[in-house]
């Protein structure tokens, strides 16, 4: 729903059944939308099966292929409140896209 | 021989039914998903009906992600959008299609938002197994709404007035051998945005993450979504 992106500063999608309450507190966001579909329905478990969303590739034989830049986006985007987090909103509020810069706060 | 003689040739004809590559060929060339990996013919003559399992591990999770966003302030909602033989039943070869989103409504007083009760047989594209940007418009007034951001209605469904339109052959097409393509409309690119992924190979559905940065949102504020391919952003 590229209708979402265009709404919200930030928008991050997890192709997941479950609520992961790891990335809900790693991401901290202002709101939360589940979605299921149909044909999947008949296999609904209890969110209490989910496990640490970010073992999940790695349980399914797949292996995550970040870019540098995914990288650190994605980083400070999952660890809401740190100095990463932070920049990159402070640079979306200027006008731009948060860059090299990002590389530069030390954890 | 043209391509889409060719490809009706190469269609398997079981009990009236034309099925090529997994590919239910419906009327008026409508696609659908002919199994699949859940056994979505099946499902549709209502051969797995909802079970009391699943409706309550559902209505659980509702409570319990409705319990999890309240203690932190954050707003919620979950969105059940149909599968397409139930919204395009009319291009599908069988008479009564089940549909156990519309059980599944129709027993549980939850709040959720069923979108089976809003689209019709244009939301879905011809080609593709997903709803279009027209039914994703239809599913942002509950939406926005259950987020308590009505306000930004308005603006939002003013987008529907930038659509373009492009030649699109959708993940059902792909895989006949004709290629069939459809007119879709689309929102043109934004160049506020920027998107990264987790690029996950091969490609696959759980754990997949996008990110989407926007400098001139409509709203200084974070989404998440958990969801499928047909939320993803």
């Amino acid at each position: 729903m590229p209708l979402l992106s265009r709404i919200f500063e930030v928008t991050v999608h997890c192709r997941a059944r479950f609520l992961h309450r790891d990335v809900l507190d790693m991401v901290k966001p202002d709101f939360c939308v589940t979605q299921n579909l149909e044909r999947y329905f008949w296999s609904t478990r209890s969110d209490l099966n989910a496990l640490p969303f970010f073992l999940i590739p790695h349980l399914r034989d797949r292996e995550p292929a970040y870019s540098q830049k995914a990288l650190e986006i994605i980083g400070a985007t999952f660890s809401h409140g740190s100095l990463r987090h932070d920049a990159m909103l402070r640079m979306l509020r200027r006008g731009r896209f948060p860059g090299a810069h990002l590389r530069r706060i030390q954890p | 021989m043209g391509d889409s003689v060719l490809s009706r040739l190469k269609a398997t004809r079981t009990a009236g039914l034309e099925v090529e590559n997994d590919v239910l060929i419906g009327r008026n060339g409508t696609l659908f998903i002919f199994q699949g990996g859940h056994k979505l013919y099946e499902q549709a003559q209502g051969k797995h009906p909802l079970t009391a399992e699943a409706r309550d591990a559902f209505a659980q999770n509702l409570r319990s992600r409705r319990a999890l966003c309240a203690e932190r302030g954050i707003g919620f909602a979950h969105l059940f959008p149909p599968d397409k033989q139930v919204t395009v039943a009319e291009d599908y070869p069988l008479r009564d299609v089940y549909s156990i989103g519309a059980a599944v409504r129709e027993q549980l007083d939850a709040p959720f938002i069923w979108g089976g009760d809003m689209l019709t047989r244009s939301d879905f594209h011809r080609t593709d197994s997903h709803w279009n940007i027209h039914g994703q418009f239809k599913m942002m007034p509950p939406l926005l709404h259950e987020l308590g951001l009505d306000d930004l209605l308005p603006e939002v469904l003013g987008w529907r007035d930038g659509l373009a339109e492009r030649k699109f052959t959708g993940d059902l097409g792909v895989k006949l051998s004709a290629q069939p393509s459809e007119i879709a409309s689309v929102l043109p690119p934004n160049p506020d945005t920027t998107r990264y992924g987790n690029g996950l190979k091969p490609a696959g559905n759980e754990g997949t993450i996008e990110v989407v940065l926007n400098r001139k949102p409509l709203v200084r504020r974070t989404l998440l979504v958990f969801g499928t391919s047909s939320t993803q952003v």
